[in-house]
């Protein structure tokens, strides 16, 4: 009997044992949690990159942590509507993608994880974060409640990707007339009225109307800091590091002198202040318009259009020019993004797992997989760097879709489109090389090479500083009057309604209607941050 | 005999024509140049070629919508609309019936309770919350239930019930019926024209229905059409994200031959539906607004 009781509880002890076995086989040292956890994240999407809920991605997540991402992807047209009801209601996911605004209003009621309460949870992270001084700029009192979206350091071909708001020319012109590449704007100027005598009926410089702003707001973005000045309140190194509100500055009337000059001789589109989007497109790509100063990424797009009706029709980015000032200065893209945050909201059930998952995001193999997809399905270690594979390459290329730059992203669910706070822009470099012929990528090298030789590109200080409420509502106030007060002028001075001496006057206004404030708000702000 | 027109008579024609023409032109025309710009490559759209008729003609901008799920959305969308629509119309019917009998005692203060409604609402932080709490957040129940009733179109059915005699209940009522079966044998049947008309307000509002599903739903594959085609045109693909694109762009679809294309695909069906309802309409629409 004895026999038989043992025999019994040796079978019931074993087979309480072995499934506890059998879960352990199962766990994997990779796992950020025991038990598959669903972590949902709200981002919003872009048309031309969809997110897929089953992207490989995803999928080698799920693998690999243990962790089930479940993206809801809205639209980026209501993204902002939506996150703010969501806030409002404190109905967000575990995981939210806000800006540094939101980052600011909400995070001291308490609705966002303060992060640096984590410090030690977050290595990664924290090694990334503070590796820029400006990045403290997005901390709220001291505290860093959201994670930025940040640019991984690395080799992977990332002169290919600078860009900014930069003087584009139809350099095919130069050549025909026999001009050098202007170095200053005074000799753009001549360019400029070269072109114009020889094609009376060319517009030699147009612009467009920003997203949200005037076709004169734009103008004057995409121009006055490389003549000088700036169009709104803007970081100037040239002056010893400060915050200054451009337009209410001695400097701006260079910025007018110049685009009046170019006006009076007919060399500035005489639609400057009406033009919109598609009036711009219409110019540049049917061979009306000779240059722009915008993003130079549209030079190639441009160009597509324009070789339809000769060939040898090309635009391209030129170095930077040497303004009446002595400057050569202009402002290239931000390498990071710092107003795309990731933040954990103070409600979310999965703190732990959403901290780990975070940090992990900033890790090497957090970039690798969010950069690339799955090793040795979608992306293999070359010299101890990952690359995409030739053969998923080559499927995307041999699609033909016109969007295959796009597509692979989708599928892999990878790049600054998808879910990726330390973004890995290797896939998309790869792609775009892969689908170029070899004249295009040798053109396309040069300009790169081109941008990457000029020292008058500069990043620009992309975070303003951390104002406090009472500072945000007395800066707004201000901004109001004097903003009004200097924009409605400019189209006078511009089109020479106006004598330039005379925008003295406006400066003094702008002044006296609180510039000076502003200025001293934001700089205060920018050194308190910094701990000066 | 055949009567002679006299010269005054002959010019109006001529005038009255090319005037009329020249409205017809106006009305019908957008239309035309959404149709060639959707069809048109885009290169030439661009340059700004197309005017009349479209340039190198191509299909792909309609390739690049459909390859987003396009009948994905455009189901749902039918199913928010049919399922919407219904609900709509039987409930303002229910709602419009007793507020249109003169038996109905109490009536008026009902009317003003319901009225009030179309002045003053929550406003979305509550609506939201109370649909969260009801459970209905990402279910086809968030965009249908919350507009089951729009004031103003059930005033319009009430004021179209109104105009059936009494008697004509009366005798129903003597012949056994009830409120119920009254309502549904007689008088929605006695109802057609502002009914189709309503249906028509009702369905073109689901149709175009976009803030509440952009609010209220979270799973894609619950989006309507509405969603996916504005985040297509405001996102656009002329963005300062693809500016990297380098070469690899052949634009044949470019933002203004998307943009064409999506106007297209979202008012043609409504387009299509609307002559068959058309005869209602105009009747409908005066029987509502003639009696108050």
């Amino acid at each position: 009997m004895k026999k038989v009781v043992s025999l019994l509880l040796a079978v019931v002890l074993l087979a309480g044992v072995l499934p506890v076995m059998a879960a352990a086989e199962e766990t994997s040292s990779t796992w950020l949690s025991d038990e598959l956890v669903e972590i949902h994240v709200m981002r919003e999407e872009n048309a031309s990159q969809v997110i897929q809920s089953d992207s490989v991605k995803i999928q080698y997540i799920e693998k690999l942590l243990n962790i089930k991402l479940v993206v809801e992807a809205v639209p980026a047209a209501s993204y902002a509507d939506k996150k703010q009801v969501l806030i409002a209601t404190d109905n967000m996911p575990d995981l939210i993608k806000v800006t540094a605004d939101d980052v600011r209003t909400y995070a001291r009621d308490g609705m966002f994880v303060c992060l640096s309460d984590y410090r030690d949870q977050l290595p990664n992270f924290f090694a990334a974060y503070e590796s820029k001084e400006s990045n403290m700029m997005l901390n709220v009192d001291g505290k860093c409640y959201a994670a930025p979206t940040l640019r991984r350091p690395s080799e992977n071909d990332s002169r290919f990707l600078i860009g900014g708001q930069l003087p584009v020319i139809r350099i095919d012109l130069l050549e025909k007339y026999g001009l050098e590449v202007p170095t200053t704007f005074d000799e753009l100027y001549d360019v400029l009225m070269v072109f114009k005598e020889n094609n009376p009926d060319c517009i030699p410089l147009t612009n467009r109307k920003g997203g949200s702003t005037t076709a004169t707001q734009k103008l004057l973005d995409t121009m006055a800091y490389s003549l000088g000045s700036g169009s709104t309140m803007y970081y100037d190194e040239d002056l010893g590091g400060v915050w200054v509100y451009g337009p209410a500055n001695e400097n701006f009337k260079e910025v007018l002198r110049y685009l009046n000059k170019l006006y009076e001789a007919g060399l500035l589109d005489p639609d400057y202040a009406t033009n919109t989007v598609d009036l711009w497109k219409e110019k540049m790509s049917s061979g009306k318009a000779l240059m722009y100063f915008d993003n130079n990424g549209f030079a190639s797009q441009f160009n597509i259009a324009l070789q339809t009706i000769d060939p040898s029709y090309e635009l391209q980015v030129i170095p930077t020019m040497t303004n009446s000032l002595g400057q050569t200065r202009n402002f290239m893209y931000s390498m990071d993004w710092t107003d795309q945050l990731w933040a954990i909201p103070a409600s979310t059930e999965n703190l732990d797992v959403c901290l780990k998952f975070l940090d992990w995001c900033y890790s090497d193999e957090g970039a690798d997989v969010n950069g690339y997809g799955e090793p040795g399905v979608t992306f293999e270690y070359v010299d101890g760097k990952p690359r995409i594979l030739e053969s998923v390459l080559e499927k995307y290329a041999a699609s033909g879709s016109s969007t295959a730059y796009y597509d692979i992203q989708s599928d892999l669910g990878v790049g600054l489109l998808d879910l990726a706070p330390y973004v890995d822009i290797g896939c998309q470099v790869q792609m775009q090389n892969y689908l170029m012929t070899a004249e295009e990528l040798e053109k396309y090298e040069y300009v790169s090479a081109l941008l990457e030789a000029d020292e008058g590109l500069r990043q620009p200080v992309s975070v303003n500083p951390p104002l406090t409420a009472e500072q945000t509502e007395r800066y707004n106030e201000l901004k109001t009057a004097v903003v009004n007060i200097c924009s409605q002028e400019w189209d006078k001075y511009i089109m020479g309604v106006e004598p330039i001496d005379n925008y003295d006057n406006v400066i003094a206004a702008a002044r006296e209607a609180g510039a000076t404030e502003m200025e001293q708000i934001y700089n205060d702000a920018w050194n308190a941050a910094l701990g000066k | 005999m055949v009567k002679t027109r006299s010269t005054g008579e002959k010019l109006f024609n001529i005038i009255n024509g090319a005037v009329l023409f020249f409205v017809i032109l106006v009305a019908v025309y957008p239309l035309y140049y959404m149709t060639i710009i959707s069809i048109s490559h885009g290169l030439e759209v661009m340059k700004g070629n197309v005017v009349w008729v479209p340039k190198l003609a191509t299909l792909d901008t309609y390739k690049t919508i459909v390859k987003g799920d396009l009948f994905m959305y455009m189901k749902n969308t039918v199913v928010y609309t049919v399922v919407g629509t219904a609900i709509n119309l039987f409930m303002c019917c229910l709602c419009a019936y007793p507020l249109s009998r003169r038996t109905f005692s109490g009536r008026k203060v009902f009317t003003t309770i319901i009225v009030v409604t179309m002045f003053f609402s929550g406003g979305m932080i509550p609506l939201y919350l109370v649909i969260n709490s009801l459970g209905m957040i990402d279910t086809i129940w968030s965009l249908v239930l919350p507009v089951a009733i729009n004031t103003y179109n059930m005033i319009i059915i009430r004021t179209s019930f109104q105009a059936i005699p009494d008697s004509l209940v009366e005798s129903m009522q003597l012949d056994g019926a009830n409120d119920f079966t009254i309502l549904m044998r007689l008088v929605i049947p006695l109802s057609k024209a502002v009914l189709a008309t309503m249906l028509l307000f009702f369905a073109v509002s689901h149709w175009n229905s976009y803030f509440e599903p952009m609010l209220y739903l979270n799973s894609k594959s619950r989006y309507p059409l509405q969603i996916m085609l504005r985040n297509m045109l405001i996102s656009g693909l002329f963005t300062e994200e693809s500016s990297v694109a380098g070469g690899a762009v052949s634009f044949s679809v470019t933002d203004a031959t998307l943009r064409a294309a999506a106007i297209m695909v979202t008012t043609l069906p409504i387009l299509v539906v609307y002559p068959f309802v058309q005869r209602y309409f105009v009747k409908g629409i005066m029987i509502g607004s003639l009696k108050g």
